[in-house]
């Protein structure tokens, strides 16, 4: 539709919009307050709460601003007493309507209902209290919802609908008995629910709330700092409240934010709990003996063993620049052997391979997240169980909501299996030859050399094992209009074969935007892209290729804020080892050396997310200890490593 | 000039409105040269005639509550709803989610630290009512003063309006619900 302005007049005075414009976004283009309660920016226009009434000359009744479109000549009137006793009547009647204990409610001081109410001065009901008893659940734990303090406006429905695209949330019964809840459980727990709480950031009412940061502080009490949760790859923008130094919420951007301000629940509510505070580890006396100590130990091992029996295990929570200093240190030392603390091994050896085949690893060849709305065919390949992350998902879940569709090829059910249009399960070893097999096929369909397909099918067929069926069905979503995605997960094999397959096919399929691949690798790590951009010509690999030969003498572990628990699985213990952790492990335990790093809340620096952009974090507490920056500490220790080595040389050549 | 004859009394509520009275500090003094009270739990009087003011703290929940405030209302001139409790219902109509015969045994049976307990009865004893209710579903009522506990100040100025004979609603920028926090503006 062509846009076109529009003239209106209102409360008397002349205003412009533009042709499919509401009345409401004509008010607020010009600065015309119209109390609103249910409307949202972000979510579809819903017309429920009836706050935004106003009288439209020439119409019968008063009319919704926020689904009556503007025309052209319109004359509307927004204020007046009319309009404001019906408001009132309309704010009584909710507070009647169900329980509104101001006084023990977390919201309290931050509700949408209570601000108005005392905006049109509202100092007592004119309707007798109903006092229902509703349905509370807090099955989910970190969540509830409290249907006593709710007004129905119907924000958390539409906001895991339209925005998280997993519709779990919906109205249940009728009239003055609607709950809302997963109409089919009643339980969020019970139900499809991803514990994500997009709906308690838009609950106007204290009816959908954290339980785990109620009442800590409310936005008056608090500071509000940002930075990006770094957690995994989608490096979700956060606003972290904190006050007296401790964190007590932590939020989205809101709807106007990246992928609508969602988080996840390890973001929302993981970031605040047990193992995820302050750093903690102190080094024992000056930290300047520490590094020496560590440096003569590594050089040590070096000169008794030879160069290749030192190597280095670094953590892809670090920081770009504590990447680079890492990378500059291995360089200028000598280690040859890095390995990438990254949970999706296979990825990592994927995204080596897949550099080999297709040149430089920083050279980003990957679709962005976004293009995954614009998907006519979502391709899950490879994913395990716990796959995709939750934008990931929800961009896809978005993506099938609006039409497209799902095929799920791989070995295991994952969170987005019962939502595939087909599922295909393969045993281990048969993708390579799946994949290989549809580049082709693909072809053949894309150059409408319809008379060659059968006997193509039955050969794809042949050699990678499944029915020609399966094939010819797969091969629907395949069709030559469609725009197809991959999406590959964490349980990739991993071979050099697949990798040339998965290139050639997504070049067949077309590229995306910037000529990139339509392709998106899922990883964990949350500055595992940066960690590959850095350090991928240093022969870096996933920590599953660790050796455990006995080949190595001494080991440089920049662990920073990993979690102690996935720690513990590193069974390593070579002769000299030198920790660098936020947080005391069994690893840190064994450590000859023990150096300091910063947790999550402490750093500043950058991380470079999925989509190759750089987001910048910033530290949300400030602590008493001065933590120094993984970057300084390596720079120092890679300062004295050196030294140490030029000192054993000199002394080397006077002997 | 004659003083304001005012009554103060508490029905169903904590006396947390009172207290929050007794925070109006040192405009006490000024407030006091023209108030006379003639009745309030803060003073000795329990029986009085006529007022020109009363100001009634906490919610109607049994037969004693709606008689004192039956008795208090046909004696003013002018009623004053004072806290949540007293407008809204407030905390002691939390009850209201429960019936009255649930309510009465978790009070007096089934509490952790009662051994053997009873629901207590007879004729001395005033009846529980079904549900606790604000002030104006039985009575008439001139002035609301909402809070948990309402603001000294807001007190101090409803008060005030009325000795001297003004219009005493109150402006949005002084009623809250709750306490007297800061509310988050919602509109411009």
């Amino acid at each position: 539709m062509k846009m076109e302005e529009i003239a209106l007049e209102i409360d008397g005075k002349g205003v412009s919009g533009n042709s499919g414009d509401t009345i409401l976004e004509v008010c607020q283009r010009n600065n015309i307050y119209v109390p609103t309660l249910c409307h949202l920016e972000g979510l579809s226009s819903y017309g429920g709460c009836r706050l935004c009434l106003v009288d439209v000359e020439g119409q019968r009744g008063l009319v919704p601003a926020c689904t009556t479109p503007a025309a052209d000549g319109m004359k509307v009137r927004t204020r007046g007493e009319k309009l404001a006793e019906y408001r009132r009547t309309i704010l009584e009647l909710m507070l009647s309507e169900r329980n509104h204990f101001c006084f023990i409610c977390e919201k309290s001081g931050e509700c949408e209902l209570q601000s108005l109410c005392y905006e049109f001065g509202i100092d007592h009901s004119s309707f007798p209290g109903m006092y229902p008893s509703l349905l509370v659940d807090s099955s989910a734990g970190m969540m509830a919802i409290d249907n006593n303090r709710c007004i129905l406006c119907g924000r958390c429905v539409r906001m895991c609908s339209e925005i998280v695209g997993n519709n779990t949330l919906g109205f249940v019964n009728r009239g003055a008995e609607t709950v809302i809840n997963e109409p089919d459980t009643l339980s969020l727990e019970e139900s499809n629910c991803l514990k994500c709480g997009a709906c308690i950031e838009v609950c106007p009412t204290g009816a959908i709330f954290a339980t785990l940061t109620s009442y800590l502080g409310r936005e008056d009490d608090c500071e509000i700092r940002r930075t990006v949760c770094q957690e995994c790859p989608m490096a979700c923008d956060l606003k972290v409240y904190v006050r007296d130094e401790n964190l007590v919420r932590v939020c989205g951007e809101g709807l106007s934010g990246r992928y609508g301000g969602q988080l996840c629940s390890r973001g929302r509510f993981g970031l605040l709990s047990e193992g995820k505070g302050p750093s903690e580890i102190v080094p024992e006396g000056s930290l300047d003996k520490s590094i020496e100590r560590a440096a003569a130990g590594l050089a040590e091992v070096q000169s008794k063993y030879g160069r290749e029996s030192v190597c280095a295990i670094v953590s892809p929570r670090c920081t770009n620049e504590a990447l680079r200093s890492f990378r500059e240190l291995v360089d200028s030392v000598g280690i040859e052997r890095s390995y990438l603390l990254e949970p999706s091994p296979s990825l990592i050896s994927w995204s080596v391979s897949r550099c080999e085949c297709e040149g430089d690893l920083a050279e980003r060849c990957e679709c962005e997240t976004p293009e995954l709305l614009k998907a006519d065919t979502i391709l899950a390949i490879g994913f395990g169980s716990g796959d995709p992350h939750h934008i990931i998902a929800s961009n896809i879940r978005r993506a099938l909501n609006g039409g497209a569709s799902l095929v799920s090829i791989g070995r295991l059910e994952h969170v987005l299996t019962e939502r595939a249009d087909l599922d295909i399960r393969l045993l281990e070893g048969e993708l390579g030859a799946l994949i290989a097999s549809l580049g082709p096929l693909v072809k053949i369909s894309r150059a409408h050399r319809d008379d060659e397909m059968e006997e193509a099918v039955a050969g794809a067929a042949r050699s990678s094992g499944l029915d020609a069926e399966d094939i010819s069905s797969l091969m629907t979503y395949l069709d030559p209009d469609s725009r197809v995605i991959m999406v590959i997960g964490q349980e990739i094999e991993c071979n050099e074969d697949l990798v040339k397959s998965v290139v050639d096919f997504g070049n067949s399929i077309g590229r995306c935007a910037k000529g990139r691949l339509p392709l998106l690798c899922i990883r964990c790590g949350g500055n595992v892209t940066g960690a590959l951009e850095i350090l991928g010509g240093t022969g870096i690999r996933s920590i599953e290729d660790f050796p455990r030969d006995g080949s190595v003498k001494g080991i440089l572990a920049l662990v920073a804020d990993e979690d102690p628990r996935s720690l513990a699985r590193l069974e390593v213990d070579p002769e000299f080892l030198v920790v660098q952790s936020a947080y005391g492990s069994s690893l840190s335990e064994r450590a000859d050396v023990v150096l300091p790093s910063r947790a999550w809340s402490e750093r500043s620096g950058t991380y470079t997310d999925i989509d190759g952009h750089s987001r910048v974090i910033s530290p949300v507490i400030k602590t008493e200890r001065d933590v120094p920056s993984d970057e300084r500490v390596i720079e120092r220790l890679g300062r004295a490593w050196r030294e140490v080595k030029v000192e054993s040389s000199v002394r080397g050549e006077d002997a | 000039m004659s003083k304001v004859r005012v009554a103060t009394a508490w029905l169903c509520g904590c006396s947390g409105c009172h207290m929050s009275l007794l925070n109006v500090d040192e405009e006490i003094i000024e407030l006091a040269k023209g108030i006379e009270f003639v009745m309030s739990p803060i003073v000795d009087m329990k029986e009085f005639d006529r007022c020109d003011l009363a100001i009634v703290e906490g919610a109607v929940s049994d037969s004693e509550n709606l008689e004192v405030l039956r008795d208090i209302r046909g004696k003013c001139k002018e009623l004053v709803a004072l806290g949540d409790c007293a407008v809204f219902g407030g905390m002691t109509s939390m009850r209201n989610l429960f019936d009255k015969q649930s309510v009465l045994e978790r009070g007096f049976v089934e509490t952790e630290t009662t051994t053997v307990g009873k629901v207590p009865a007879g004729e001395e004893v005033p009846e529980l009512l079904d549900r606790a209710r604000p002030l104006d579903a039985f009575v008439k009522v001139d002035h609301y003063i909402p809070g948990c506990p309402p603001d000294a100040k807001v007190i101090a100025y409803v008060v005030k309006r009325l000795m001297k004979g003004d219009e005493a609603k109150l402006p949005p920028e002084m009623i809250h619900f709750d306490s007297s926090r800061k509310p988050r503006r919602s509109g411009l």
